[in-house]
């Protein structure tokens, strides 16, 4: 069985995240954020990602509560998928645009360690 | 007074007079370098408040950017901590299920191979195949992902392990 990374949003919210996040809930409800991502172009889409809620999950759609949407276009969603780095330079290319509370996005990276040991 | 006292007189006042037109000068000038030092001494301390000020500036600026760099860095972090966390849980039901194979394969394997031997020590060798089976399910129920691919390693490396031994009890057990 060969385990690639996720092809598209779409393919990473519907279908891997809320699988992924089953095998964590307790790691990412210390994350304690709802975030919203908001991925335009083709195959885009709103997904909202609730860290409070026993267990975490995943939305389709604004819910409404997003503490702190980050909005980006797809092609440039799909580099991160791949590639952390890229966040930098997208970022101050303008590329990444956050709303409400900027500071939340620091927990996000909260996800990078998860999966890592400590 | 003779004339030539008269006339070194007259050279002394000429010179008393050249001498205080001098020192009018000297005092004009001295009071100029003044000014000029009072103003280059002002210019200086503006300037210098300026560039303390640019210095504040700048690194108000740069502490907003590094935070806008950490902002920038953790967003990528969790967009690829997210799509890692898929494959995260992919890999580990793809080691469960080589685990759970190379687990039913090794036990039968070794099953196999102790009932094809005929030995004095056959008890020893079922006891050490007992303890292999508890050892390789105890490590499977761990939920750990890196420590169930730690454990398909250690079935590997169990198996060989076993055979060593395995050969050591018939070269020591009784003909």
């Amino acid at each position: 069985m060969s385990v690639t990374l996720p092809s598209s949003a779409t393919e990473l919210f519907d279908d891997l995240l809320p699988t992924g996040i089953k095998g964590y809930p307790d790691k990412i409800r210390e994350i304690n954020a709802v975030f919203g991502f908001d991925i335009e172009g083709d195959d885009g889409g709103f997904w909202t990602l609730d860290c409070t809620s026993a267990p975490p999950q995943v939305h389709k759609g604004n819910t409404g509560k997003c503490q702190c949407t980050i909005t980006l276009e797809h092609e440039d969603f799909k580099k991160l998928l791949s590639d952390y780095n890229a966040g930098i330079s997208l970022y101050f290319q303008g590329k990444i645009r956050v709303s409400g509370d900027e500071k939340l996005c620091l927990r996000l990276g909260e996800f990078f360690a998860i999966t890592r040991p400590k | 007074m003779t004339p030539e006292e008269q006339n070194e007189l007259d050279q002394l006042k000429q010179s008393l007079r050249l001498t205080t037109a001098e020192l009018a000068d000297a005092r004009g000038k001295l009071k100029a370098m003044e000014l000029n030092v009072y103003e280059t001494k002002r210019n200086a301390e503006k300037t210098l408040s300026e560039a303390k000020a640019l210095q504040t500036e700048t690194e108000q600026s740069l502490a907003v950017a590094a935070d806008q760099m950490t902002v920038a860095h953790a967003i990528g972090l969790g967009i690829f901590g997210m799509a890692e966390l898929t494959r995260a849980r992919m890999a580990r039901a793809s080691a469960a299920a080589r685990i759970v194979y190379r687990e039913n394969h090794l036990v039968e394997h070794l099953e196999r191979f102790v009932s094809a031997q005929t030995v004095g020590n056959a008890d020893g060798v079922k006891q050490v195949l007992g303890y292999l089976k508890e050892k390789i399910a105890g490590i499977r129920h761990d939920g750990e992902m890196n420590r169930q691919i730690a454990a398909e390693q250690y079935l590997a490396h169990g198996f060989s392990a076993f055979e060593t031994f395995w050969q050591k009890l018939l070269q020591e057990s009784p003909k």
